[in-house]
């Protein structure tokens, strides 16, 4: 379940680019404290920095320790260390950090899976490193020697760095990676998450035979004249045509018929 | 420069179909991208990896174009990825 999303605005634009109740929206100092009431240990909040550092301190109060605060546009720096203090993070563009445009950005942030998507990202000179901003403003810093160019492929160009596809593709000049790679590899309990999925979901034949394995109970070393190496091979997929005789010895070692085994 | 299929017009605004630099690597596939939604689609067995969103979300006549340009896709993956090609060309012979 996601921490809610708490957008502050006085023109209430911003809440026309995200699905109707799927945010708290606060359009006074006084909504604002009924928002502060509302949410609970931790929340993203979207704002314009004068307004929302002016409404607290009209309303003399700020949100719990664990909240996250993304401002659009530039901050001064006053307003900006007055929110540091009640904010575990606030996320301010600046000439580094590039985010998504404002209708994509709002798209993201009011996604069930925002942690799953970028909102921006800034290059780090020293390391050399991509800074990577999530739809929780959770970050994750990428070293430059992970962008690595394909065979024919572009080599990612540094100095031109975008997040694109409503924050699932990272741009590098021509060079583009999945976001979905880059968590797997970068965030272990995201990786864990999607395997997890992975393991749950997939209705492939080799899937199917892997469940079974483990519902039995048996390794894939304990195939006899199969190897560990074919079985490993047939359930990830990389066997297109399995022989029938190889399909009959896994079938008997797991005490099913053969015809069964893709309906695990 | 990733793959990108060409779409027709009616999808082309709205939806991506692409095959990037940088993707996780198993199992090959192709990713359909609208918004903040995507869709994998596995390029060995043509079903779709996952079960949200639904693959019913997905409109027919573009899944179709994806499945007419199939060979178009699979050697785009295995240009990009020849240690993980689509189909590898061993079988077993036990």
């Amino acid at each position: 379940m996601n921490e809610p999303l708490v957008i502050v605005e006085e023109k209430r634009s911003l809440r026309l680019l995200v699905p109707a109740g799927s945010t708290v929206s606060a359009g006074s100092p006084r909504e604002l404290r009924e928002a502060l009431r509302r949410t609970g240990e931790g929340a993203v909040w979207v704002a314009r920095a004068a307004t929302l550092a002016r409404w607290m301190s009209e309303v003399e109060s700020g949100p719990k320790p664990r909240h996250r605060l993304l401002l659009l546009g530039k901050a001064r720096a006053p307003e900006r260390a007055f929110l540091r203090a009640f904010f575990k993070e606030v996320v301010a563009p600046d000439g580094e950090l590039r985010m998504l445009p404002l209708p994509a950005l709002m798209r993201v942030l009011s996604a069930e899976a925002r942690g799953s998507l970028l909102v921006g990202a800034a290059v780090a000179r020293l390391p050399r490193s991509v800074v990577l901003y999530r739809g929780n403003l959770d970050t994750l810093v990428v070293p430059f020697s992970w962008f690595s160019p394909r065979p024919g492929g572009p080599r990612p160009d540094f100095t031109d760095v975008e997040v694109i596809d409503h924050g699932q593709t990272l741009r590098l000049g021509a060079y583009e990676a999945a976001t979905d790679a880059l968590l797997y590899e970068f965030d272990p309990a995201w990786r864990r998450d999607a395997r997890r999925r992975a393991l749950s979901e997939d209705t492939s034949f080799g899937a199917s035979l892997r469940r079974l394995r483990l519902q039995k109970g048996v390794r894939r070393e304990d195939f006899g004249a199969v190897s560990a190496r074919t079985l490993a091979r047939i359930e990830r997929g990389e066997v297109a045509r399995p022989h029938a005789h190889t399909l009959g010895l896994i079938a008997r070692r797991l005490g099913v018929e053969a015809s069964v085994l893709g309906t695990f | 420069m990733s793959f990108s299929l060409r779409l027709p017009q009616e999808f082309a605004s709205q939806w991506k179909v692409k095959i990037r630099d940088r993707e996780r690597l198993e199992p090959p596939h192709v990713t359909l991208i609208r918004a903040e939604r995507s869709w994998r689609l596995n390029l060995r067995t043509g079903e779709f990896m996952d079960a949200f969103p639904g693959p019913q979300d997905v409109p027919e006549p573009l899944k179709r174009w994806v499945f007419m340009n199939w060979q178009v896709l699979c050697r785009a993956w295995d240009g990009a990825y020849p240690e993980n090609k689509v189909f590898p060309t061993e079988e077993p012979h036990e």
